[in-house]
């Protein structure tokens, strides 16, 4: 049961007048993470593997390109349910909330398979999710944004719990995506084919879950996100027509341009309002679709914002593009790795198909040292 | 700062245009909502599309961009205006459209944004080849803004509840078919198909479920029925609102269909406004209550009201 009040329980402190992302008049609260959980699946497939089935595109070094050497692909008991349900636990489990705790579960997975043979609509991945991971009467609804999905669905709740109308909440995605490398083997033909980046895809789930903090303790600072529709053609997948699962068409090319320019004022805006700068950015972590389109990204904006961050993350050789779940699978990472400390400035940063470019900044707290005990 | 409800619209397709397109609905919606607004595009900061049933099933990206672009809110680099414009589709069924609101009422609220639209329509993404998939092609569009002072018009509160024990009294999934013999597969040209099934007691159910959650929130807030000036169900599912008025005794405060009854799916929230705005119910009405299900089943509420805001009841 959810009701759109803050919580009678609690006080609301009053909020001066101004609108900032972290305390505006009527969001007194600040949102941090609290827990991180992936879910991978168990079958890992290489680079080498799979353009070996793809005799036509030989002469193509998919790797060197890339980054890409391996990524994880479903098996028959595996797909979006079970990745992001099996992720929502994995995070649950590394959390002191209860499932009962879970007020709010949005689900941004862009592929829904049940199965290998049906894409589900209704009830929705996130009504399934909540009730398997003991949620039930938690708000909940699915969200579609491309690679952009998670970071939006983050930006939603963020905004929830800062107006206190819910105290703790998930943000879930399950991508069986590697149906586009099965239905682009037989097209690809060379550096240019339209179905190239359909080879980059790996399978995941990740969860997060945000709970509320008083506003001025560490969290997240800043949500900036903006669709640049114009773009929209540049990347657009479909049901494969042949048989199960998608096709996508991408101009990567062009998609990759155009996302770097017009990122630079939507993470100045982010940064800005997270009073930090571009250069006082500790972990940069990109979307993930290929090393080279990330190095350019990053330097790009360097050159746009002054400063160069401490460190960018890069998770590709092991996972590829993990769609809307890269930058979650990518913090679980570094946070398992113990690399990420608690006061460092982290920034999570979008390139979508849409295009929805922007980014999600936040001050990494005590998650850092509670999630490295649940290793 | 409160949410109000500042233009609606509704679209449907020319009877001559053939196959409708989801997108060509929901962005003509969109023209015609910011035209009774006396808006420009680029004034709208966040873009939500709550179709379910869209143009050739499109997994990415969402379908909101291609509405945002046909609006031309934003849509090329730099913005027209300000930061730009946010888009993205919320998927939650009938119930999407009262969930977007909801979003955007909340962007609102917190100061994230002072306007934002909420978009649906739906369509067979197979033309008529879908089994169980019999809506009428309808576009619906939302506009909100922020209330001008503490006395306006706005949204109160939202409300949801969820009754798992339905989930399967509706489902529906895209199946691929290509490989089953012939005999097996639904009429499709593409290999997938839409299956689409609603157990004869959903309806019933959906009654049931929102009438206990209607009178518990009004219970909670110390309200009765009887101060409700305007009731508004969805108009999806077929035959939920004129049930949900007998059930609440309340049948004379839901507003009726301005035409013919449609069967609509996601705008169906969208269609129920435009009835209690053009009959001018929704512009009397002190206090207004919003009610829409989604399959699982969860129902949702909103409350409007006219007069000094409360957020804590009454």
């Amino acid at each position: 049961m959810q009701d759109d009040r803050p919580n009678a329980a609690t006080a609301v402190p009053s909020a001066g007048a101004g609108r900032s992302s972290g305390a505006s008049a009527s969001a007194p609260w600040r949102s941090r993470i609290e827990s991180v959980g992936v879910c991978l699946p168990r079958r890992r497939l290489s680079t080498r593997e799979l353009m070996a089935a793809c005799p036509a595109a030989a002469d193509v070094d998919l790797e060197g390109l890339t980054g890409i050497r391996w990524r994880r692909v479903c098996s028959d008991d595996e797909d979006s349910h079970t990745l992001a349900r099996d992720a929502a636990l994995d995070c649950l489990a590394r959390s002191r909330h209860r499932p009962g705790n879970v007020e709010m579960v949005i689900n941004c997975s862009i592929t829904r398979y049940r199965g290998r043979r049906d894409l589900n609509y209704e009830p929705g991945v996130s009504f399934v999710v909540k009730n398997e991971i003991g949620a039930p009467d938690a708000l909940h609804f699915d969200l579609s944004n491309a690679c952009a999905g998670m970071l939006t669905g983050v930006l939603i709740l963020d905004d929830f719990i800062r107006r206190g109308v819910v105290r703790c909440g998930m943000v879930v995605s399950g991508e069986s995506i590697s149906s586009l490398s099965r239905n682009a083997i037989g097209s690809v033909e060379g550096i240019a084919s339209p179905e190239l980046a359909s080879l980059t895809v790996g399978d995941a789930g990740a969860a997060v879950i945000l709970e509320r903090n008083a506003a001025g303790t560490p969290g997240i600072t800043a949500c900036d996100l903006v669709t640049f529709a114009e773009y929209s053609d540049l990347c657009v997948a479909r049901p494969c027509p042949s048989g199960p699962g998608a096709v996508m068409h991408t101009d990567a090319k062009a998609l990759h341009q155009l996302a770097i320019l017009c990122c630079v004022p939507a993470v100045r805006r982010a940064l800005e309002r997270s009073g930090t700068a571009w250069g006082e950015v500790d972990w940069v972590i990109p979307h993930q679709s290929s090393e080279r389109a990330i190095r350019e990204g990053t330097r790009y904006v360097s050159s746009q914002l002054g400063g160069v961050p401490k460190h960018i993350v890069y998770n590709l050789e092991e996972y590829g593009n993990t769609s809307s779940t890269t930058h979650f699978v990518a913090l679980h990472g570094q946070l398992r790795e113990g690399r990420i400390r608690a006061g460092e400035q982290v920034a999570m940063l979008s390139f979508a198909s849409g295009l929805v470019v922007g980014a999600v900044v936040f001050t990494m707290d005590h998650l850092a040292e509670a999630h490295a005990r649940t290793a | 700062m409160r949410a109000r409800l500042e233009a609606l619209a509704l679209a449907r397709p020319d009877p001559g245009d053939g196959r409708a397109s989801s997108v060509a609905l929901a962005a003509e919606a969109g023209r015609a909502c910011l035209a009774r607004a006396g808006r420009e595009p680029a004034e709208l900061e966040v873009l939500v599309n709550c179709g379910v049933y869209k143009d050739e099933n499109i997994g990415e990206p969402a379908m909101a961009p291609f509405i945002q672009r046909r609006l031309g809110a934003n849509a090329g680099f730099p913005p027209a205006r300000g930061a730009g414009t946010l888009s993205f589709d919320l998927c939650h069924g009938t119930g999407g459209f009262l969930a977007g609101i909801r979003v955007v009422a909340g962007f609102i609220e917190s100061g994230r944004i002072g306007c934002g639209m909420v978009v649906a329509s739906d369509v067979d993404p197979a033309g008529a080849g879908s089994a169980g998939l019999a809506f009428d092609p309808l576009g619906g569009a939302v506009l909100l803004s922020a209330a001008e002072g503490e006395g306006g018009e706005g949204f109160e509160a939202f409300h949801t509840e969820a009754f798992p024990r339905y989930a399967d009294l509706f489902e529906s999934r895209l199946s691929w078919v290509g490989d089953l013999p012939p005999r097996a597969r639904p009429p499709n040209r593409d290999g997938h198909a839409f299956l689409v099934r609603q157990d004869e007691k959903y309806v019933t159910a959906c009654v049931d479920c929102a009438e206990s959650t209607v009178r518990r929130f009004l219970a909670a807030r110390g309200l009765r029925i009887d101060d409700l000036d305007l009731i508004v169900p969805s108009r999806s599912p077929a035959g939920f609102p004129d049930e949900l008025g007998r059930r609440l005794e309340a049948a004379g405060r839901i507003p009726p269909p301005c035409g013919p009854d449609e069967r609509v799916h996601a705008a169906g929230t969208a269609l129920a406004l435009a009835a209690a705005l053009e009959g001018g119910m929704f512009a009397s009405a002190r206090r207004a209550l919003l009610v829409a299900v989604s399959p699982g089943i969860s129902v949702a509420l909103a409350l409007y009201t006219r007069g000094p805001h409360r957020p804590d009841g009454g």
